[in-house]
C-alpha cells in the first residue's frame, strides 16, 4: 500500500515536469479575441440537456422509458427494442434477452438479444454478465456496448478492490478455471492440474473453486494468480455453492449427497487455519443458492427442517432466523435467495423444478423481491433464467 | 497615507455568473485563470502540444456556448479541465482516423536538464502514447487536473467506484510499463 502511495507522488511528479512545458503565463485577451474572430464567440440557446444536465436528462429518459415500457406490456407487446438506457438496477434474463428494468420490474430495454442464464452485475457496476446455452460466458456494458464472449458454464466476479480489478473467475467446460478481462476479454488461465466441476466464488485476494468434493483455492495477483491449492475436502460427494465471507477470512460452502434422497449441509473454514472445517447446519435444501449477509455475520439459504424455509444461518453458532416458508412461492418450487448488494434486500429466484430434473437443474424462473426481514414480498419478473438485482442509483 | 480602496475581484461564483451572462470581461478573466490548467491537462490525452492548444481553445468555444450549464457550487475549474480533456480526446480520435505520423513528438525539456530526467521523460511519453485516450483522460484529470474520483465520474458519467477501480488498473499497469521500460 505504501508502494503504492510512493509511486502515485513518483507519477504525479513526473506528470507535472511533464507538463511544466507548458509556459504558466497566458495571455487571456489574445484568447477570447482569437475565439472572436473565428466567430467561435455565438452563445447558443440553452437546450434541455443544457438545463437538466445529463444526469437529470437521463432520468427523465428512463422515467418515460419505463412509461412506455409498461404501456407495450399492457398491449402484449414482447420487450425487444433497444434503448439507451443509464444503468439500471435490475437486470433479468427473459426469453427475448437481457432485459434492464427498475428495481420495481418494469423493463426499461434488451441490450442483448437471444437466450442467456444467471446474468449478474459486476461488483462496480460497470459490467453485466451472463451464461450462454452454447457453452461461452458474456460480458458486455449496460448500453449493450463492448460485448465479449469468452468460453465458459459459470463466472463469479473479483471485487473491484482486488489485483486487476473487476475481473470475472471463469469456469470452462472442460474444468479449466481463468480470469477475464471485462475490457478486452484477456484471458489468464489459473495454471492447475485440478479439473474444476462445481462452484466458483472470489474475495479481494484469492479465488476459489469446487472439483467434486475439493475445494482449491489461489491467490490473487495483478498477472493472475499463484499455483491453485487444496484448501480442504468435505465427506460429501459434491460441492455445490462456494462463498467467500465479505472480509473474504472465511469460506462456506453447501455440500450435498444423492442416495435416493439428496442431503446437503452447510460448513466454514477459516482461511488462516484451514482444514479445520466447522459443520454449520446439516438441513438445507440441495439446490439453494448461498449468500453471505453484508456485515458477514450469517449466511442466507433455503433449510429443509420444517418444510423449505428461506433462512438466515448464523455462521458461528449456526442459530437460525426463519425468514419465508417457500410454499408462499408455489408449490413444487425450488428457491434460491441471495443479498443484494448492500444488504438493502433479498432477491429470490424460484423455479419450478422440471419432472426429470438432474440435481441443481431449474425451469423457468420467477424472480422476487423482499426485505431484509422476510417482508414486503414481490413479484419482479417472470419465466426467466435468473436475475440480478442491484442498489438503486 | 491615503486610504487606497480597490474593488474586489468576484468570486468564483461571480465571475461564473457574470460569464455566463455574457460578460466579455469576466469570461477572459475565467480564461486567465484556467487556461494552463486546461492545456496541461490535454496534453497529457495528446502527448502532443499543439494539439492540447488546440483542445483548449475548441473547449473555451464550448464553455462560452455551455457555461448557463455550470450550477453554482459546482467546481467550473473541474468542469472546465473535463471539457478539455474532453476535447483532447476527440481531437485525437478525429486525427487518428487520417493517416498521421506518430503520436509522441515532444521536446525532451530544456537541455540542461538531467539526462536522467530526460530518459524518464521519455518512458513516460511512451508510456502514455500506448495508453487508450480514455485511460489519459483518466490520468489526466485525477493527476494534473486534481479533481478526485467522485469529480471525474461526474464529468464523465461513470460510478465514483467505477472510477476508482479504472484508476487502480491504470496505476498497477503503468508501474509495470514503467518499471520496464
Amino acid at each position: 500500500m505504501r508502494d503504492d502511495a510512493r509511486f502515485e507522488a513518483v507519477l504525479d511528479e513526473a506528470l507535472a515536469r511533464y507538463v511544466a512545458r507548458i509556459p504558466s503565463d497566458v495571455d487571456a485577451t489574445a484568447i477570447v479575441d482569437a475565439l472572436d474572430t473565428a466567430g467561435r464567440l455565438g452563445r447558443s440557446r440553452l437546450t434541455l440537456r443544457d438545463r437538466l444536465g445529463e444526469r437529470w436528462l437521463g432520468r427523465l429518459r428512463l422515467a418515460a422509458a419505463v412509461a412506455l415500457a409498461i404501456a407495450l406490456v399492457a398491449l402484449g407487446a414482447v420487450v425487444g427494442s433497444r434503448w439507451e438506457p443509464e444503468p439500471a438496477p435490475l437486470v433479468i434474463a427473459t426469453p427475448a434477452g437481457l432485459v434492464l428494468g427498475t428495481d420495481t420490474g418494469s423493463p426499461v430495454a434488451n441490450v442483448a438479444p437471444g437466450a442467456h442464464a444467471d446474468p449478474r452485475w459486476s461488483s462496480d457496476d460497470a459490467w453485466l454478465a451472463a451464461t450462454r446455452p452454447d457453452g461461452s460466458v458474456v460480458v458486455l456494458r449496460p448500453d449493450g456496448a463492448g460485448r465479449v464472449e469468452v468460453p465458459g458454464v459459470a463466472f463469479a466476479w473479483t471485487p473491484p478492490e482486488a489485483p486487476g480489478g473487476a475481473r470475472l473467475l471463469v469456469r470452462s467446460s472442460d474444468g479449466t478455471v481463468a480470469l477475464v478481462d471485462p475490457a478486452d476479454g484477456t484471458t489468464i488461465v489459473i495454471p492447475t492440474t485440478i479439473t474444476a466441476s462445481g462452484a466458483l466464488a472470489t474475495s479481494s485476494s484469492q479465488v476459489a473453486w469446487a472439483s467434486g468434493a475439493e475445494v482449491y483455492v489461489a491467490d490473487l495477483t495483478e498477472d493472475g494468480t499463484s499455483h491453485a491449492r487444496l484448501l480442504t475436502r468435505t465427506p460429501r460427494s459434491s460441492i455445490r455453492e462456494l462463498a467467500f465471507s465479505p472480509d473474504g477470512a472465511t469460506l462456506a460452502w453447501l455440500a450435498a449427497d444423492c442416495l435416493g434422497t439428496c442431503e446437503a449441509s452447510l460448513s466454514t473454514v477459516a482461511m488462516d487455519a484451514p482444514p479445520a472445517v466447522h459443520a454449520v447446519e446439516e438441513r438445507i435444501a440441495v439446490d439453494s443458492s448461498l449468500s453471505w449477509d453484508p456485515s458477514g455475520s450469517s449466511l442466507l439459504i433455503v433449510r429443509t427442517a420444517d418444510g423449505p424455509t428461506i433462512s438466515l444461518v448464523d455462521a458461528d453458532d449456526g442459530r437460525i432466523v426463519a425468514l419465508l416458508a417457500v410454499d408462499r412461492l408455489g408449490v413444487g418450487v425450488s428457491a434460491r435467495p441471495r443479498w443484494v448488494a448492500g444488504g438493502t434486500a433479498i432477491l429470490i429466484e424460484a423455479a419450478t423444478t422440471p419432472p426429470d430434473a438432474t440435481p441443481g437443474e431449474r425451469g423457468p424462473v420467477i424472480v422476487w423481491r423482499m426485505g431484509p426481514d422476510g417482508g414486503g414480498l414481490t413479484s419482479l419478473a417472470t419465466d426467466t433464467r435468473g436475475g440480478d438485482l442491484r442498489v438503486s442509483p | 497615507m491615503a486610504l487606497v480602496t480597490r474593488e474586489p475581484w468576484p468570486g468564483d461564483d461571480d465571475v461564473l455568473r457574470l460569464a455566463a451572462g455574457g460578460d466579455r470581461d469576466a469570461f477572459t478573466r475565467l480564461v486567465a485563470l484556467h487556461h494552463v490548467a486546461m492545456v496541461r491537462v490535454a496534453m497529457v490525452v495528446t502527448a502532443d502540444r499543439e494539439l492540447a492548444e488546440d483542445a483548449a481553445q475548441a473547449a473555451w468555444a464550448t464553455a462560452w456556448r455551455r457555461l448557463g450549464t455550470v450550477r453554482s457550487g459546482d467546481s467550473v475549474r473541474s468542469w472546465l479541465v473535463a471539457v478539455a480533456a474532453n476535447e483532447a480526446r476527440m481531437m485525437l480520435r478525429a486525427r487518428r482516423r487520417r493517416p498521421t505520423v506518430r503520436l509522441s513528438v515532444v521536446d525532451a525539456g530544456p537541455s540542461e536538464a538531467d539526462p536522467g530526467d530526460r530518459i524518464a521523460m521519455l518512458d513516460l511519453e511512451r508510456v502514455l502514447g500506448r495508453l487508450d485516450p480514455a485511460d489519459r483522460v483518466l490520468l489526466g484529470l485525477r493527476f494534473v487536473g486534481g479533481l478526485e474520483s467522485a469529480e471525474i465520474a461526474h464529468h464523465l458519467g461513470l460510478s465514483a467506484s467505477g472510477v476508482r477501480s479504472r484508476l487502480s488498473r491504470l496505476l498497477q499497469r503503468l508501474r509495470s510499463e514503467l518499471d520496464h521500460a
